[in-house]
């Protein structure tokens, strides 16, 4: 049931792509995000960790309704996305933002970063006051010298605080931040990363945080999401706990740590990640898994809520 | 004497200098990790011992490059072709740009062996997919058969290695192989990569932005920074005691496990431009330990208490 | 703006593209102070001085009909130019607006504008343009219309795919992420974007254009007499080939001399801008 701290509530959430061969070729189908249930506490920062293929990317789309779900709904602040008229919807994009991947082409570059910062009081038809284009660049911490300057002038970490400025332009309550630092080097990663904890402080924000990368995941959320192949395999309730699921402990195992002391082995992982197109009976993981039983390859493991809120989709979690 | 002796080179393209000063050293059955961001001159770095420098329009206008008590430098196309894929081998970035695409699997990894070492169609055929059994790869058989656009990117950046391998070189310089793939997969092929190493006696240039994948492979670090380097020494001294301020940094700004929310800070400002490199130290407006000196004279590549590094506020220590 | 001054230097300093916009600009001078600059009214005849050699009183020489070839040839750049940048213009025009509209939304009317695209890209303009008068009668007019649909596939077809590649910018999306509609994103962002190429097509393709008005007018079908055509006017030379050579060469040279112009310049531009992948992909 949702509360009144949950900001954003998906259920069931699907979207499902059809591609055909040729005009007359067989139709396939996949689901890049497949019934997928989740609940954004507000005021937290809820982390979505998946490698490519995971659709991560398609829920982050989902939840702001830029795409239309197959199947499933959103509800935001108790209202469904889904029922919404096209002029509400519009009204209330003002209160859910995304900063995007790629800042490399996030601004038309034609604009100017003023233009592109007034962009969206143009769009929404809200006044501009004298002077905030200014607060908001102060805000994401870019100097007023670079109002004037055009997106070709600026580095990577520049225009992604542009970005982010845009995103804070009509103050928002929700941000959903589409791995914001992948395309930048780390010096400047962390920079974005303290500036958004720095930001979600001061406005009291509630982040959706999309990212392949686990180290800046437990850092930076409050509760970790995993995805593999279009549904959620484990939810951690906070940062330290122990994931369960074999999937999960791959992905924990195959990030290195900056510290030659703490070298790991690599367990090689048998098999591909299956097609998408044509997935296995059971356990998408299964046929990767160590601990697969013939249980895994029959029947699809659910998510079942164990201890402290911990749920997990595996037929034999780990300790 | 060393595999592979890079003494001090100086790198220009057109009226820019974007290398100025580079020197390393690589002995066989040795991993080194050259790291840097985006604007380091890794990547050029790797061009240099690569022989590639002309295909950019680049040369190196001094120092010295010596390969197994080759001058590498100034060495004459055809002899360079003799030993570029037979004795040095080159593993890039993106392994969709390194295969033909309407070429089989099979007849690609053939080819260099035929080529470099004079087999025979059958033979080459049997000592390709004994490689590829080497490697891990499933059925190898099979995808002997197969064409690219068949094969997953982890896949693919194997065939590559298997590649680099059929001639059976001495020197592999790998630029960025595992930054296009998933993080599961990087883990398989750092793995792989490593074992080649220590089973072969190769001798492995990893150019990696990656502290992670440094800290997990490597024997020995080159850190550089705005075309120089900025310090060099063994991998687990550089992580236990960091000499220069930037190595430092860069280690700070991967959060590590359990780190306290807030603590992350990165690097304030960006790479300079190869156009307007700052007077001195290159990195001494951005850092926090830097002396009025820093600004106006360049700090030289000299001993330290630790490794070697070019810092004006670190001690020296003379021999 | 700068950008746009460091656009014409470029294209200026260019050996070529400076040339070729002095030899433009005098042509367009003519072409709009006509009756100021010709020596002579186009249409006076006087058959007693039909055929004279070029001389100091008719620089160009006379036509068949005692016409000043000179004044003839100085207003046929008022004839060509406007018949081909008003053809150009509308095609431009029109094309923009059905190929974004088509590589926006998509479906089946990006089907049916695919295929129509493709049907007349099969066939050259001038034949298009012979079946267009064919229905619709000769006369200047026609000649436009029929230009400017003889063109309207190629720039549908660029702007199509322009804005095909332009609209997964991630720009796009952000900015339907703040709640702006269609229009919104396709004229504020998707047309100046595309812009460029289009505009730069659109200028080549005047040059193609006045040689296609200049063929209309030599089958007699553009302009009439007396307005003056250069087609039209090498189309009367061809009967005095062997007495009077300059009434045919002079009109051929002012074609080829403009046309060879504005394909200079429009490559100028094309290297300034650095766009020929963008006009190629299409």
């Amino acid at each position: 049931m949702p509360d009144a701290d949950t900001f954003v509530a998906m259920n069931g959430l699907t979207r499902e792509y059809v591609s055909s061969k040729g005009l007359f070729g067989p139709t396939r189908s996949m689901r890049a995000v497949n019934d997928v249930s989740l609940d954004v506490p507000r005021g937290k920062v809820t982390g979505v960790v998946g490698e490519s293929g995971c659709g991560k990317s398609t829920l982050a789309r989902l939840v702001l309704r830029l795409i239309d779900a197959t199947a499933g709904t959103v509800m935001v602040n108790g209202v469904d996305l889904g029922t919404l008229s096209a002029g509400a919807l519009r009204k209330l994009r003002r209160d859910m933002q995304m900063v995007f991947q790629d800042p490399y082409s996030a601004i038309d570059p034609r604009y100017s970063i003023r233009r592109a910062l007034e962009e969206p009081f143009r769009v929404q038809g809200v006044r501009l006051d004298k002077g905030v284009i200014e607060d908001l660049t102060a805000k994401v911490g870019l100097s007023p010298r670079m109002i004037e300057s055009f997106p070709h002038q600026l580095s990577g970490g520049q225009k992604q605080r542009v970005g982010i400025a845009r995103a804070l332009a009509l103050k928002p309550s929700f941000l959903v931040l589409d791995e914001p630092t992948a395309s930048l080097d780390v010096s400047i990663q962390a920079q974005i990363i303290g500036l958004l904890e720095e930001l979600k402080q001061d406005l009291g924000l509630t982040y959706l945080f999309i990212s392949h990368d686990l180290s800046l995941v437990r850092y930076f959320c409050d509760r970790i999401v995993v995805m593999y192949l279009g549904r959620i395999v484990e939810i951690l309730p906070n940062a330290r706990a122990t994931s369960r699921h074999h999937y999960s402990r791959t992905l924990m195992e195959s990030h290195f740590e900056p510290d030659p002391a703490r070298r790991k082995l690599v367990t090689r992982l048998a098999g591909e990640i299956p097609s998408p197109f044509n997935l296995p009976q059971g356990c998408a993981f299964a046929a990767r898994c160590t601990a697969a039983s013939e249980l895994c390859r029959r029947e699809r493991p659910l998510l079942e809520t164990h201890a402290d809120g911990h749920q997990v989709a595996c037929h034999h979690p780990a300790d | 004497m060393a595999l592979l002796t890079v003494d001090g080179i100086r790198v220009a393209i057109g009226s820019l200098t974007p290398l100025d000063g580079v020197s390393f050293t690589l002995d066989k059955g040795q991993i080194l990790g050259v790291v840097g961001e985006s604007g380091s001159g890794k990547s050029l770095t790797a061009m240099s011992v690569m022989g590639l420098l002309p295909l950019i329009g680049g040369r190196v206008v001094s120092g010295a490059i010596r390969f197994d008590g080759i001058d590498l430098v100034g060495l004459a196309e055809p002899k360079y072709r003799a030993l570029r894929g037979r004795r040095i081998a080159l593993i890039s970035q993106n392994p969709m740009t390194s295969l033909d695409p309407i070429i089989r699997i099979g007849a690609q990894i053939d080819q260099v062996a035929m080529l470099h070492l004079g087999l025979g169609a059958e033979a080459a055929k049997a000592r390709s997919i004994d490689l590829m059994c080497q490697l891990r790869i499933p059925e190898a058989e099979t995808i002997h058969a197969s064409y690219p656009h068949q094969l997953s990117g982890g896949m693919k950046q194997r065939i590559v290695i298997a590649m680099a391998l059929a001639a059976d070189p001495d020197l592999i310089v790998a630029d960025e192989p595992t930054t296009a793939l998933d993080v599961t997969i990087q883990a398989q092929i750092i793995q792989i990569m490593v074992d080649l190493v220590r089973e072969r006696g190769l001798a492995l240039m990893l150019i990696t932005h990656d502290m992670g994948v440094v800290a997990q492979a490597c024997d020995r670090v080159v850190v550089l920074y705005a075309g120089r380097v900025a310090e060099a020494n063994s991998v687990e001294a550089i992580f236990a005691d960091p000499q220069h301020p930037y190595t430092r940094e860069l280690i700070r700004c991967i959060p590590r496990h359990g780190q306290a929310p807030g603590s992350l800070k990165g690097i304030p400002g960006a790479v300079p431009s190869v156009m307007d490199y700052p007077q001195g130290c290159r990195f001494h407006p951005r850092c926090e330990a830097a002396l009025p000196l820093c600004g106006t004279s360049v700090p030289v590549f000299e001993r330290k208490t630790s490794g070697f590094a070019a810092c004006h506020a670190s001690e020296a220590v003379h021999a | 703006m700068t950008i746009k001054s460091d656009l014409i230097s470029k294209v200026l300093r260019n050996p070529r593209g400076g040339v070729s916009a002095v030899v433009l600009l005098v042509v367009i001078i003519c072409a709009v102070f006509a009756p100021l600059i010709a020596p002579y009214a186009y249409d006076v005849q006087a058959l007693r001085n039909a055929n004279l050699d070029p001389s100091w009183t008719n620089w160009m020489g006379t036509d068949e009909f005692g016409r000043d070839l000179f004044s003839r040839i100085i207003y046929g750049a008022r004839t060509s130019l406007s018949v081909a940048v008003t053809a150009i213009s509308i095609s431009v025009a029109v094309g923009m607006s059905i190929g974004a509209a088509a590589g926006y939304f998509g479906g089946m009317f990006d089907r049916v504008v695919t295929a129509a695209v493709d049907l007349t890209w099969s066939f050259p303009e001038i034949l298009i343009a012979l079946i267009l008068i064919a229905i619709i009668g000769p006369g200047l007019n026609s000649t436009m219309i029929a230009i400017s649909i003889a063109y309207l596939a190629q720039f549908t077809r660029l702007t199509r795919a322009q804005v095909m590649a332009l609209k997964n910018e991630t720009y796009v999306e952000a900015t339907a992420n703040l709640g702006a509609g269609h229009t919104h994103i396709i004229f504020r962002h998707l047309l100046p974007n595309a812009l460029t190429p289009v505009i730069v097509a659109g200028m080549l393709a005047t040059g193609d254009a006045i040689i296609l008005e200049a063929t209309l007018g030599f089958f007699g079908l553009g302009a009439q007499p007396p307005t003056p055509s250069w087609g039209a006017m090498m189309s009367s030379g061809t009967a005095q080939i062997f007495i009077a050579p300059w009434i045919i060469i002079f009109p051929g040279l002012a074609i080829a001399i403009t046309v060879i112009a504005i394909n200079l310049f429009g490559d100028a531009v094309i290297e300034a801008l650095d766009i020929r992948n963008r006009l190629r992909d299409s």
